[in-house]
Order: C-alpha cells, then sequence, then structure tokens
C-alpha cells in the first residue's frame, strides 16, 4: 500500500524545484521594482512578510476554491494533480523570496548608486545590472530559501495534491498519511530523509553557485 | 570551502587533482540526471480516472484497494481510482462538491442531508461492522455492565463529573464522530467543552493512540481497533462495551450529482461497480476481512431499514 521512498522523494523535488523557481524569478522581478525607492519598501515589505506567515493550509483551501469544479479556473482540471501543487507551493515561496530579497537589493542599489554617481555615471541600467551582479549570492540563497519553504509544506501538497499513491504523493504528505495511521517511527524516517535531502540540494547549490562566483 | 580546495589543488601535484575533481563532478551529474530521467516521476495518467474519497478506516484496513482492485482485474475495465482518505464528513462535502466522482462512508446521518440537498445518490449499503466502547481495563465508569451504549455513555459521562475518567473524541465529523454525537444526544447530555472531554480532530489510529496514552475512554470502529491492537500499538485499553442496535455501522457507495461526473463513462463504471461490490465483492470480503467487515448480501432491504434509523437517530 506504500509507495518506496525513493519515488516519493524525486516526486517532491521535481515539484517543489520548479515551483520554488518560479518563485524566485517573479520574486526577483518584484524585489527588483519594490528596491527602488524607501517609500516603496516601507509601504509594500510588511505585506510581504505577514503573507509568510499564512498558514499553507489556507493557501492550499484557497487554491482548491479556485480550482475545484465549482470554482473560477476548475475549466483547467488542475485539481488533484501535480501541477495544483507546483502553483500553490509557487504562492507559498513568493512571499518568503521577496521579504529575504527586497533588503539586501535596497542596501546593494544604495552603494552601487553611489559609486556609480561618483564615478560621474547616472544610468539606472547600468545600477541594476552591477546590483545583480554583486547579490548572486543573494539570489542563491533566496532561491534556496523559497525551495527549502516549497518542499517542507504540507497544506497545500495535501488539499489539492490529495496525496494520491503513485501520482501526488509527496515527501510532506507522506509523512502526514503515516503520521494519521498512528506509524510514527516510519514517519520520523521520512522526515530524516526530507531534512537530508533538503540539506543536500543547499549544499550543492550552494557549492555550485561559489564556484561559479569565484570565477 | 572552494577557496580551500582551489588551494588544495595549486599547492600539491595542482593538475592532477585538478582533472579528478573535474572527472567526479562531471560523471556524477551524468549520473544524477541519468537516473532523474530514467525515474521520471509521472505526470499523466490513463484515460479515465475516476477521484474516490473514503473514510480512512476502509482505507486502512485495506479493504478499498482490494475491492478496486480486484473489480479492475476481474471485469478489464481501463480506469484509474484516485483514492483521497479522509474523514466522512470531508469525504462526503467532496462528493457533493464534485471534485470526487465515488465515495465510500459510514455516517447515515449525515449522508442523509447530503442525500436531501440532491447533490448524492446512494448506489449500495454494502458492509458493516460495529463501534466499539473502549477504555481503560480498569473501567472505572463500569459500562461493561451498562444495559446499552446510551447507558455506558451516560456512565462515563458521570463518572468523568466526578473526575475518574477522560473521553477522547475524533472530533472531526468522521463517522465515528457523527455516530458519538448521535449517541450524546440520545442521552440528552452535552459533553462540550467539558475538561475531560479531549478532541483530538484526527483519524483513529491517533485518536486511540491518544486515549492509549491517556487511559481514557472512546469510540471507535471493531476494523481499526482490531487492526491497531495486532500492530501493538495499543498496551492499556481493553474492548469494554458492545451494542449491536446503536452501535451497529454500515458502509456505503455513494456517487456524486454534480456535473463534473456526469460523464457516461464514470456513470458507467460506477454501475459497474456496484453490480460488482454486490456479488464477488461480497464474497472478497467475506473471505478476507472476516472479524472486521461483514457482507450484507441478501440482507438489503434490512440494512436499508436500519441505515434510515441511524440517520434519524437523535
Amino acid at each position: 500500500m506504500t509507495e518506496p521512498i525513493l519515488s516519493i522523494t524525486i516526486r517532491s523535488l521535481y515539484i517543489s524545484a520548479l515551483a520554488s523557481f518560479g518563485a524566485f524569478i517573479v520574486a526577483t522581478l518584484i524585489s527588483l521594482h519594490i528596491s527602488r525607492s524607501k517609500k516603496y519598501i516601507d509601504m509594500l515589505s510588511p505585506i510581504f512578510e505577514a503573507l509568510v506567515g499564512v498558514p499553507t493550509t489556507v493557501i492550499g483551501l484557497f487554491v482548491y476554491v479556485l480550482l475545484c469544479p465549482s470554482g473560477p479556473l476548475s475549466f483547467l482540471k488542475l485539481l488533484y494533480t501535480p501541477y495544483a501543487i507546483m502553483f500553490g507551493e509557487f504562492l507559498v515561496a513568493l512571499p518568503i523570496a521577496v521579504t529575504y530579497m527586497v533588503r539586501h537589493f535596497y542596501s546593494a542599489r544604495e552603494s552601487v548608486r553611489e559609486l556609480v554617481l561618483s564615478l560621474g555615471s547616472s544610468d539606472e541600467k547600468i545600477i541594476t545590472m552591477l546590483v545583480l551582479r554583486e547579490l548572486a549570492p543573494v539570489l542563491i540563497s533566496s532561491y534556496l530559501v523559497a525551495f527549502s519553504r516549497a518542499i517542507g509544506e504540507l497544506g497545500v501538497a495535501l488539499i489539492v495534491g490529495g496525496g494520491i499513491e503513485g501520482y501526488t504523493n509527496v515527501l510532506t504528505t507522506a509523512i502526514a498519511l503515516q503520521t494519521s495511521m498512528g506509524n510514527y517511527e516510519y514517519a520520523i524516517w521520512i522526515g530524516l530523509v526530507l531534512i537530508s535531502i533538503t540539506m543536500i540540494i543547499v549544499l550543492i547549490v550552494k557549492l555550485l553557485g561559489e564556484y561559479v562566483i569565484w570565477k | 570551502m572552494i577557496g580551500i580546495l582551489i588551494e588544495l589543488m595549486h599547492v600539491r601535484k595542482g593538475k592532477a587533482l585538478q582533472v579528478v575533481l573535474v572527472l567526479v563532478v562531471s560523471l556524477s551529474s551524468v549520473g544524477v540526471i541519468y537516473f532523474a530521467l530514467a525515474h521520471k516521476p509521472q505526470f499523466t495518467q490513463s484515460r479515465v480516472v475516476i477521484m474516490v474519497s473514503t473514510t480512512t478506516s476502509l482505507y486502512q484496513l485495506g479493504a478499498l484497494n482490494d475491492l478496486l482492485n480486484d473489480f479492475k482485474n476481474f471485469t478489464h475495465t481501463d480506469v484509474q481510482f484516485n483514492i483521497l482518505a479522509r474523514g466522512s464528513g470531508e469525504a462526503l462535502r467532496l462528493l457533493a462538491d464534485g471534485a470526487t466522482c465515488f465515495a465510500f462512508t459510514h455516517a447515515p446521518f449525515l449522508e442523509l442531508q447530503y442525500i436531501e440537498q440532491g447533490k448524492i445518490e446512494r448506489l449500495a449499503i454494502f458492509a458493516y461492522n460495529e463501534f466499539v466502547i473502549v477504555g481503560p481495563r480498569t473501567d472505572p465508569a463500569n459500562i461493561s455492565k451498562a444495559q446499552n451504549a446510551i447507558e455506558a455513555f451516560k456512565r462515563i459521562y458521570y463518572a468523568s463529573e466526578m473526575g475518574l475518567a477522560k473521553f477522547v473524541s475524533r472530533g472531526d465529523f468522521s463517522g465515528t464522530h457523527v455516530r458519538e454525537l448521535q449517541l450524546w444526544m440520545i442521552a440528552n447530555l452535552s459533553p462540550e467543552g467539558k475538561s475531560w472531554y479531549l478532541k483530538s480532530g484526527q483519524g483513529i489510529a491517533q485518536t486511540l493512540i491518544m486515549a492509549d496514552n491517556l487511559q481514557a475512554y472512546t469510540l471507535t470502529d471493531v476494523g481499526s481497533w482490531l487492526s491497531l491492537k495486532n500492530q501493538g500499538k495499543i498496551r492499556n485499553l481493553a474492548e469494554l462495551k458492545r451494542d449491536p442496535g446503536y452501535l451497529l455501522n454500515t458502509y456505503s457507495f455513494y456517487i456524486s450529482k454534480s456535473p463534473a461526473c456526469s460523464a457516461s463513462e464514470i456513470q458507467d463504471i460506477a454501475h459497474k461497480f456496484r453490480e460488482y461490490l454486490m456479488s464477488r465483492g461480497q464474497d472478497l470480503l467475506a473471505q478476507r476481512y472476516s472479524g472486521s467487515l461483514s457482507p450484507v448480501k441478501g440482507r438489503e432491504a434490512i440494512f436499508l431499514q436500519l441505515w434510515e434509523e441511524l440517520a434519524q437517530l437523535r
């Protein structure tokens, strides 16, 4: 009745890596835009910071209402597919990626702007490019944070994915299922797999990133 | 970290180490990519996919998987059943929404409400067993001597009020929880808000484990009780009261009347499955699940009547 951990893990990785990548791209664009002015930051940053704390179950319910047969997006027939989980995890990961990047972007922007102005130029494009160069490590870290949040969340995967064996069962839903059956030991075991996989991925990406930057 | 590695490379036999490093990295990346492609997760399914919601007890017993697989093999029907195991309350809600098209539940009281709203249709009452009241071996409320389940609940209430006992409730509108609520209603008692009345909000396994740890009374279906006992997860509780009248537990098969489930393939398979369920399926239950689940075969009329009584019990 239970799937081998290997296929559950690979499915988890595919879904969360793609979802957090989407969140990373959108978050970068948002952060670049917001960090232009202190006013924007002061107004919008608290909103994103608050959104970080929304329970994933609530996000899951929100997506369910959109995708369920009587919902506005039901024609997409995405409910109980891995793509629904990707969409939900995208929403889960987005606020934390934005929050992480916005502050760093702002301070980097300020120092780069000073430097560029002192050299006699005022081109916004150059500033943006230099800021991105400067902040490559931050970009990597924010993707990893988004990834961790996505792969470790349960509410969305359970409600819009359903935890269907062989199809939408991911590590977190497997843990929840085993727990509900009273198999606490097996659930802890899956949890350790989740933690180690996440750590390994984070280490590898960090290493690769440093290597690329070093060159 | 990389800095140290690179320094090392330059200090000792630089070239050789560099080559080794490059080889290792490229081989492992090739390995990872091959592995990932070979084990690509399946993101598509066969043509006809039917979403099924079910009560957790039926799923955890393994009976539902057995019945669905045997049905597919026996009738050579090309269909993929995706099962969502939740409490009966959520299972019925998903069915009414059309998010799932089949449902297997055991909460007549709730089922009747959805039937009256015209959202679901019953195709069969296909199995039954009993709920049982379990509790600490010492039975402080002395329910094993009670005449019936209602009196047992009264005894639990009064003993708990005196601080001698506790009760753990599912608290999640599952079939078990709904029956428990009906029993309190008939006994004219309200444990809501009492300090000894603990609502776990979780599945039957976790609720029983909680009751086991707290040495409390709880209501459970006999299938889950035996299954957990055999797995050695319950040490401190004993079965204390049975009542084939008030504690009869009937399992029914429903389809959704939502337009999302009106496709002819789904309706076809629904009726095929009903036929299977009430013939060969009954034998399967009798063979593999005796003691946990009993077939209804031959007594459909009686169980229909019992179901109606249970649905209106209050």
